[in-house]
């Protein structure tokens, strides 16, 4: 099994809301200590897995590590945390961007902000001249694929840090 | 929540270290800040997902016709 862990830069934005939190909302430590440890759980299987499972685009690996994986640890310390703060519970999919609230304005934002993400990219890939040879098949694979890392980035942090979704 | 919008641009753009010392990371800076603004501003994750994938299918398919 190979150990890598090219992905610990990730784990660097974490000390953010720990540290805003330690002087802030003390209660909150707990949840940030949680997405640390879903964080290090990534860092630490993310290669083994995706040389174990590989497939064109990690969908797999990622679809586990990115999503189910914090999705069932933080439905069981939602669960924990309930008990022990004895408040409302935390998880809701809601908090996740998962809702049909600002769907619309959520699709026409994505459609508006989409030319913008084209053009620096066409720019990018012009300036370095490297051009990714692909196929319609592994484009839709990366398409789909690409929802686990939003999941990821904006999902977790906004949950319980008081953020972006709630 | 200036706190999440930090810490989920500089997470997002940090889970590409192999973009760190390349020209690409401009657009993973820049995919960084249109994604998030989507969920701030909707707190719905479709359209981030289409500012996303629609990217990686044109960096795949689209630029690979073209250049």
């Amino acid at each position: 099994m190979i150990f890598d862990l090219f992905l610990w830069p990730m784990l660097i934005p974490l000390a953010i809301p720990l540290v805003y939190c330690i002087y802030y909302q003390r209660k909150e430590v707990f949840d940030v200590l949680v997405i640390i440890f879903i964080m290090v759980l990534i860092v630490f299987f993310y290669i083994p897995l995706s040389y174990s499972f590989y497939s064109d685009a990690n969908f797999y690996v990622k679809m586990l590590l990115f999503v189910l994986l914090p999705v069932f640890v933080l439905f069981i310390w939602s669960r924990i945390r309930k008990r022990i703060f004895e408040e409302e519970d935390i998880f809701r999919w809601e908090y996740f961007g998962i809702n049909t609230k600002g769907l619309e304005k959520s699709l026409k934002l994505g459609i508006v902000f989409l030319p913008i993400m084209l053009f620096t990219s066409f720019i990018v890939i012009y300036i370095n001249g490297q051009v990714i040879p692909g196929s319609y098949i592994l484009g839709d694979v990366y398409f789909v694929e690409s929802i686990t890392e939003e999941f990821f980035s904006e999902a977790y942090f906004s949950c319980f840090f008081g953020g972006l979704l709630v | 929540m200036k706190v999440a919008y930090v810490t989920s641009v500089s997470s997002f753009v940090l889970m590409h270290p192999n973009n760190l010392a390349d020209v690409f990371i401009l657009s993973t800076i820049v995919q960084g800040f249109l994604t998030v603004e989507v969920c701030r501003r909707s707190k719905n994750l479709l359209g981030a997902w289409i500012v996303h994938g629609a990217n990686r299918f044109f960096i795949i398919v689209i630029i690979a016709l073209i250049l």
